[in-house]
């Protein structure tokens, strides 16, 4: 619950206000390995622009996730985020 | 017909129809093991007779029947069920009669108790999360050991050990068939509340396997669930825990691309969400609020499900409308399940679309 708030938050408020909620929750022993948490921080680090860690992140749900097609979506948003963190980083 | 063709009408009949006769029985005999061994033995014999006599005009009724016949002989015969012959005795004698037709009659109209009876005691807090999901789409749902198995990636085995062994648990600890008093009511109806959405949601995002959603078990869980907000029409939560599962099912075409793969609430293409199952989740939104339900955690949910369902597109979605919700849900969860998700829900939600 205190998840889907936090992306609400951020849909209302901006990525900065969820992401205060989220890792508020990431403290939380119960949710250690509970995929969609690094799903949704990559999420609103990547809208941060903070690239490579929101690519960290989605690579860690991809990890924790038990279902085959959840994981090959969060891969691919893992991959996507490398090809634009190089383009940034060609930018200079 | 062809023998397969009435093999597949017996199915869908028994789909149809057996949680009523299970619940019947299990009034008239007392167990629900017993009920269900009982129903099975009618199925038995529809299989023998109908291929060569055909199906009967009301093939529903004809199960019951004969269901019901085997139960009262079983009750009459056996000795260890001597008391509950006495109840049944004095139960006719309080209806003044002791022909069969009107004994009949008596039963036909407490069918719908049954039914409840019959959710409240696979949804008993005696046994566990598991059992209670099993033994609900098992007594409740009409699904073979089978299906069941394949629904939730474990083997027959195992789903027909957890439902006997649920049986022998409600058995053991004497769990009486009733609805259950004022005093644990709300409790209990909770238990059977969050049994359907889990059944739902492990249709609605799988938590294993290789498919990401199984439609069967969303629809197995919305009629569960239609069904008991029939059965306790004053339940505000009942009909929200309804409009939860018909909006979020309003989905289900749209969320699965071409090769099966995940398509998050922001990529969906909203001309293939369902309308009718919007309406109609809307509608019970509608009564549950009316019910005064508003702040309960099940009409919550489906508040924030319909300010997505509202929305045309996703930036006409009233965010702020659907964090103040979130911040009403917050209040609500206990303390010690603060902040952890349901199980099953996945990545739905409202987690934002993948990519620009």
């Amino acid at each position: 619950m205190e998840l889907n708030r936090a992306v609400a938050v951020s849909m209302a408020y901006g990525p900065a206000a969820g992401l205060e909620i989220v890792d508020a929750l990431a403290s939380e022993p119960s949710l250690q390995s509970y995929h969609l948490l690094p799903g949704v921080r990559g999420d609103l680090l990547a809208r941060l622009g903070r690239l490579s860690e929101a690519r960290a992140e989605f690579a860690r749900a991809a990890q924790l996730t038990r279902n085959a097609r959840e994981s090959a979506l969060l891969i691919e948003r893992a991959r996507q985020l490398s090809a634009a963190g190089s383009a940034d980083d060609s930018k200079g | 017909m062809a023998t397969s063709d009435i093999h597949c009408t017996i199915d869908a009949v028994w789909r149809m129809e057996s949680a009523k006769i299970i619940a019947v029985l299990a009034r008239i005999v007392g167990d629900v093991e017993l009920a269900e061994d009982l129903a099975q033995d009618a199925l038995v014999i529809a299989l023998e007779r109908w291929p060569e006599a055909g199906v009967p005009d009301r093939p529903g009724a004809w199960l019951m029947a004969t269901a019901k016949h085997r139960a009262i002989d079983r009750v009459r015969r056996d000795v260890s069920l001597e008391r509950k012959r006495e109840e049944l005795g004095r139960e006719l004698e309080m209806q003044q009669g002791t022909n069969g037709a009107e004994f009949d009659a008596t039963l036909d109209n407490d069918i719908e108790d049954d039914l409840l009876r019959l959710i409240f005691t696979a949804c008993h807090p005696v046994l566990s999360t598991e059992a209670r999901v099993a033994l609900t789409l098992r007594l409740l749902g009409g699904l073979t050991t089978g299906e069941i198995a394949r629904a939730f990636l474990v083997s027959e085995a195992t789903i027909a050990q957890r439902i006997v062994r649920a049986k022998r648990t409600l058995a053991a600890a004497h769990v009486p068939f009733e609805v259950p008093g004022e005093a644990d009511r709300a409790a209990r109806l909770s238990s059977v509340l969050e049994v359907i959405y889990l059944i739902f949601n492990e249709g609605y995002a799988a938590t294993a396997g290789d498919d990401w959603v199984r439609p069967a078990l969303c629809e197995d869980a919305l009629r569960l669930g239609r069904i008991l907000a029939e059965l306790v029409p004053n339940e505000p939560e009942a009909h929200g825990l309804v409009a939860l599962m018909e909006i979020q099912a309003s989905r289900l075409r749209a969320r699965v691309g071409p090769s099966g793969e995940p398509i998050l609430l922001f990529d969906q293409n909203r001309a293939r969400w369902d309308q009718l199952l919007i309406r109609r989740g809307l509608a019970a939104l509608a009564r549950a609020e009316k019910l005064g339900g508003a702040c309960g955690p099940y009409t919550l949910q489906a508040a924030i499900a319909a300010c997505h369902a509202r929305a045309r597109t996703p930036e006409e979605t009233d965010w702020a409308r659907i964090a103040a919700l979130y911040d009403a849900l917050a209040q609500l969860t206990p303390l010690p399940r603060r902040g952890v998700e349901p199980r099953g829900r996945g990545l739905d939600g409202v987690w934002p679309g993948s990519g620009a």
